[in-house]
């Protein structure tokens, strides 16, 4: 709880600071534009689009780590803290109320789904990333070791299973499944295993499983796949019941791959939400800021 | 004592060869009936020694390059290079400064789309130097025109029979000069597990030694540790005088921790040669000189890691301050190697705690002093630091497994600041959630300097890293092989046409590994790049920043 509270803090204060900072100049120069009888909203529009494509460029500063004088964690904290300073724009531009015609519902749509995408996103960094680690280790070298029995390659033991690598580790872990099923249907002729197999765990080791149960730390997919397999035991010998049993450690390890690659999937994946709707919230916005011009009358 | 079963040295190296190697004064007065049969002095040479030709010009050794060698002159003169200032000009060590802002812009665009691609190599960057590649001589720099250097530059000359490198070898230190070849020569060189079995088995040899340490070295070393460092002259001549020096374990660690890795880590501790027992009589101070020793205390049928001591830090000050009569309160043993200077009890009582200000501490050598057990999460990452001998690196990458999103940036940062190739890799082992990442720690002890032959990959003296000057690399891979912790790799580079360079029918080959970019402003690009401040480079001895890390998680 400490560090939670820690980081918590860490991320809190300079957010606070910097985006009260965004909002009292706003306030201050709101006040100094209210005199000369014009619609503040113009300016707060205007503000809006400025930070917002500031924030866009968030990635390619990312990029000039090496050029820069922040290190990428300072950029971070500054896009984080400037987000919550532009949702306090926003909610100031639309006088906190809600839009009426269509195309404002689109644009408030847009600005509310990147402000929230975003904030999912800060969660996931924060949260998900013990997550991966929470689990027992199931590493690369007992993947190996199931396929070779003999330990794998003691140097690279520790080797961690990267996102890229996942597809790889299951296709592996699908043919081990196949392979026993097919030696033991060569075998003995019984078909429980393969029946088995084709209905339930072909699909099973196909692809990327049950990714929702995975982000809610749920174990009952694969505990439904063991139990249906306990009937099989009736119409097994021992060697049925051992070539089971390897199956079922299958199972498992590829249950973890499935834990590893949902939660690969959200700490990646949200950044493809959060930033083409950034880019159409840029697009709409020029929309909006054309349209608000062109259709004012008078000033400013 | 040292492994005596290190492959030779040379293998071309005969019996016959060795009669004038015997003559050289510093073997002189060794008595062969000292040596067991089998472990004669004839025996240990061929094992350990070998003779060089040089050529006239040829730089036998370079100020700032890795010792392990002692070197006795046979036949012809050097020349040793007085004034380190001329050095710059003659065997210049690459420079590194911060790039221009525009020039850190443009490379954001202009990577090159192939990894490892080299441009026209700077030919003149060795000043008076050129490097010869031979393959009879074995590649090594020379000077074109040595004799433009003796009349310009001071320096001093070394005749048939003398002998140098003796305090660098001893002490596993940097070369303090460089001695080039004034006419062609032949040399004796003898590795530093030669020269200890010599010294372990001939008193007359390790007097000579010691007299040699104790007149150059000694007193510099114990000036460097805070206890001594006030001491007026005479004090330090009488400390000089009976202070011994000892080494424990084995110079080449990197193969018996290689193959103690393969047998597991926890059974580490059982091999690690002793250096004082728990318990035992408390007759001499313990002054760390170089490597490292674990200490330990008895825990059920073995021994629980309680800290480590790194140079300059000593062992048994504590209890001779509080016990009358004191003895250990830890088992020391090395982690792999370790010089101790061992100063005798009656002489620092006589002589230095009289002069101590009533003020002073010792400095803890445990984790935890004297305040609560530590915690299961902080042992197991002290036995992991120590037992994978972690603590070695002065920049190590430790990864925060808590906080890394593996979002690849700090990869992505090295790549671009490094010819399209990242210079690590980022995993490694792991313990608890903390993973140190296969990137080059830049030990204090580095091995990987050890046996270059163009002295290529070096120890900045400013800044302490360890860099490889890739003019010089030949890519014979032997910093790659040396380095136990797998950091170093070898890879193919390209022209810039991006065609894979090729030497005969062989791919040319560099040695590279994380240089901490000096030349990006504000740090190495990994940590710059991390968002999430997951990735971290740090001294492995500043205990105090690596605990506070540790407790952020």
């Amino acid at each position: 709880m400490t560090m939670f509270f820690g980081r918590l803090a860490a991320q809190v204060f300079p957010t606070v600071v910097l985006a009260g900072g965004i909002l009292a100049a706003n306030h201050l120069y709101a006040a100094s534009f209210s005199f000369s009888f014009r619609d503040v909203r113009f300016l707060s529009g205007w503000e809006l689009v400025g930070i917002v494509g500031w924030l866009a460029l968030f990635g390619m500063q990312r990029r000039l780590v090496t050029l820069s004088t922040l290190k990428a964690s300072v950029q971070q904290r500054v896009h984080i803290a400037t987000g919550w300073g532009a949702v306090g724009v926003f909610v100031l531009h639309t006088d906190g109320r809600l839009p009426q015609g269509r195309f404002d519902w689109w644009l408030w749509s847009l600005f509310v789904a990147v402000a929230v995408s975003g904030v999912i996103g800060a969660a996931f960094y924060t949260f998900l990333p013990a997550r991966l680690h929470e689990r027992p280790h199931i590493r690369l070298w007992q993947i190996s070791r199931a396929d070779i029995e003999a330990g794998g390659d003691r140097r690279r033991n520790n080797e961690m299973i990267f996102m890229e690598r996942i597809p790889f580790f299951r296709a592996k872990l699908g043919r081990l499944v196949e392979q026993e099923v097919m030696a033991f249907t060569r075998d003995t002729g019984s078909m429980v295993i393969l029946d088995f197999y084709v209905h339930r765990l072909a699909p099973f080791f196909r692809g990327p499983r049950h990714m929702l149960f995975h982000l809610f730390q749920s174990h009952h997919p694969v505990h439904r796949i063991s139990l249906e397999m306990r009937p099989l035991e009736r119409y097994l010998d021992e060697a049925g019941r051992e070539s089971l049993g390897k199956i079922e450690k299958l199972i498992r390890f590829k249950d973890h791959l499935d834990y590893l690659h949902a939660h690969h999937m959200m700490l990646k994946g949200w950044l493809f939400i959060h930033v083409p709707l950034t880019a159409a919230l840029l697009i709409v916005s020029a929309a909006h800021g054309i349209l608000v011009h062109a259709f004012t009358a008078g000033s400013p | 004592m040292n492994a005596p079963y290190a492959p030779p040295f040379d293998p071309d190296t005969q019996n016959q060869d060795l009669e004038p190697v015997l003559a050289l004064p510093l073997f002189r007065a060794v008595n062969e009936a000292n040596f067991p049969p089998g472990s004669s002095l004839r025996d240990i040479l061929v094992r350990h020694a070998r003779v060089r030709h040089c050529r006239r010009g040829d730089i036998v050794v370079r100020r700032g390059d890795y010792g392990h060698t002692v070197f006795g002159i046979l036949k012809g003169r050097l020349r040793v290079l007085v004034d380190p200032g001329v050095e710059k000009l003659i065997t210049a060590r690459p420079v590194f400064d911060h790039k221009p802002w525009f020039t850190t812009l443009l490379q954001t665009w202009r990577t090159p789309n192939m990894p490892e691609i080299r441009h026209d190599e700077q030919a003149n960057r060795f000043g008076f130097a050129r490097l010869r590649r031979a393959e009879e001589i074995g590649s090594r720099l020379y000077l074109e025109d040595p004799e433009t250097v003796i009349t310009a530059f001071p320096t001093r000359v070394l005749v048939e029979g003398q002998s140098f490198g003796m305090i660098a070898a001893l002490a596993r230190s940097a070369r303090t000069a460089t001695v080039f070849a004034e006419s062609d020569a032949t040399l004796l060189e003898l590795r530093w597990q030669g020269l200890q079995e010599i010294r372990y088995r001939d008193v007359h040899f390790r007097k000579y030694l010691d007299g040699l340490y104790g007149s150059r070295a000694l007193a510099n070393h114990l000036l460097e540790s805070v206890l001594f460092a006030t001491l007026e002259r005479n004090v330090l001549d009488v400390l000089t005088r009976e202070t011994e020096f000892e080494t424990y374990g084995s110079f080449e660690w990197t193969r018996t921790f290689k193959q103690a890795m393969a047998r597991g880590v926890s059974t580490i501790i059982e091999y690690e040669p002793v250096v004082v027992d728990e318990g035992q009589p408390l007759d001499h101070l313990l002054v760390v000189c170089s490597g490292f020793a674990r200490v330990s205390v008895r825990h059920g049928s073995s021994y629980r890691t309680e800290g480590f001591v790194a140079r300059n830090e000593m062992i048994g000050l504590e209890e001779i301050l509080t016990q009358e009569h004191p003895v250990y309160r830890h088992r020391v043993s090395a982690i792999g190697h370790v010089d101790v200077l061992k100063v005798p009890v009656e002489v620092l009582q006589a002589h230095v705690l009289p002069r101590l200000s009533a003020d002073f501490t010792p400095r803890p050598v445990t984790f935890r002093e004297g305040g609560p057990p530590l915690s299961g999460r902080e042992q197991a990452l002290i036995d992991f630091f120590i037992d994978n001998r972690f603590i070695n690196g002065t920049a190590v990458m430790l990864i925060d497994l808590d906080r890394c999103t593996e979002c690849d940036e700090c990869v992505r940062a090295c790549s671009l600041v490094h010819d399209n190739n990242p210079r690590f890799l980022r995993h490694g082992r792991d313990c608890t959630n903390i993973m140190v990442a296969n990137a080059c720690m830049h030990c204090v002890d580095p091995v990987c300097l050890i046996g270059c032959p163009t002295g290529a990959i070096h120890r900045l003296a400013q800044a302490g890293r360890v860099v490889i000057d890739e003019t010089l690399c030949i890519g014979c891979a032997t910093c790659a092989d040396s380095c136990p912790y797998d950091d170093i790799r070898m890879v193919e580079i390209r022209d810039s046409d991006g065609r894979p360079l090729r030497n005969g029918r062989q791919p040319t080959l560099r040695a590279t590994k994380c240089d901490l970019c000096p030349d990006v402003r504000g740090g190495p690009a990994c940590q710059r790049a991390c968002a999430t401040e997951a990735l971290v480079r740090i001294d492995m001895r500043d205990r105090y920043t690596l605990a506070r890390w540790l407790a952020r998680s």
